[in-house]
């Protein structure tokens, strides 16, 4: 069995988590008020607010693992050389850009 | 309480992160043949190397309390934000959570052009993803504390 791929990992799961952030598409919810998750598809009646962070990173996680077990380390490494920091950066300005309505008026 | 003590827990491995990440990201700038007559000279002279494994496990244990305490926040914390209109504070605290999920993420790809083969070929992508998680510890660091002045756990 190929040993998994750190960076496609990596790069993966930054891709997923901003997929999955963008498209609403967390893995399964957590319901504070009752201490309970839910899947995402199957949503728990709750009286509280639901969290959507945990499953976001499931989310990313199931999407990062079968690219990392099939990209070989050193083909991403070669073919990315000196521009892995990108992804992580687009991520990141994703996140920001999807964020922005916090700060365009009253909550 | 047991909250209380977790968030101070949280804090506490967030200063160790602040200082390990930072001395290691200046480290990154050292002067091959640098003087270590100043204090600034003597804390680039390290050897960033040896910060990554200490990172990575403060990075985990950060998280790990923080999603610990993360449902207190989103029922005692944040509804009164929403109470008091406090969208900004809202928005803050979202970008603290997603930044951590992507340092969270990050780290197998820091670890590796830390520890890997690829150190010497890929010395750009290990700068910038040690700034990139620098950025992400100081940012959620001084977000935390600004919300915890507005409102903690009580």
């Amino acid at each position: 069995m190929p040993r998994p791929s750190a960076a496609a990992f990596s790069l993966a799961y930054c891709c997923g988590y901003v997929a999955a952030f963008a498209l609403d598409l967390p893995l399964f919810l957590y319901y504070p008020m009752e201490g309970r998750f839910a899947w995402n598809w199957a949503p728990f009646d709750s009286v509280g607010p639901s969290m959507a962070w945990y499953g976001l990173m499931a989310s990313a996680c199931l999407f990062a693992l079968p690219v990392a077990l099939v990209a070989p380390e050193r083909r991403v490494f070669a073919a990315l050389r000196n521009l892995l920091w990108t992804v992580p950066v687009a991520a990141l300005l994703c996140c920001a850009y999807l964020l922005r309505v916090f700060f365009q008026g009253p909550a | 309480m047991t909250m209380t003590v977790l968030l101070i827990l949280h804090g506490l491995a967030g200063v160790a992160l602040l200082g390990a990440v930072t001395h290691q990201s200046v480290g990154l700038f050292r002067r091959h043949r640098a003087t270590v007559d100043s204090f600034t000279e003597r804390y680039r002279a390290v050897q960033p190397r040896g910060f990554s494994t200490t990172i990575v496990v403060l990075v985990l244990v950060s998280i790990a309390l923080g999603a610990i305490i993360y449902p207190t926040y989103r029922v005692d914390v944040r509804i009164p934000f929403e109470e008091m209109s406090l969208g900004w504070a809202i928005g803050l605290f979202e970008m603290k959570e997603h930044a951590g999920g992507i340092a969270l993420g990050l780290l197998p790809l820091y670890a590796v052009l830390w520890r890997g083969e690829f150190t010497d070929t890929h010395r750009l992508d290990r700068t910038v993803v040690t700034l990139i998680l620098a950025l992400i510890v100081w940012w959620d660091f001084i977000v935390g504390h600004v919300l915890n002045n507005i409102r903690g756990f009580g």
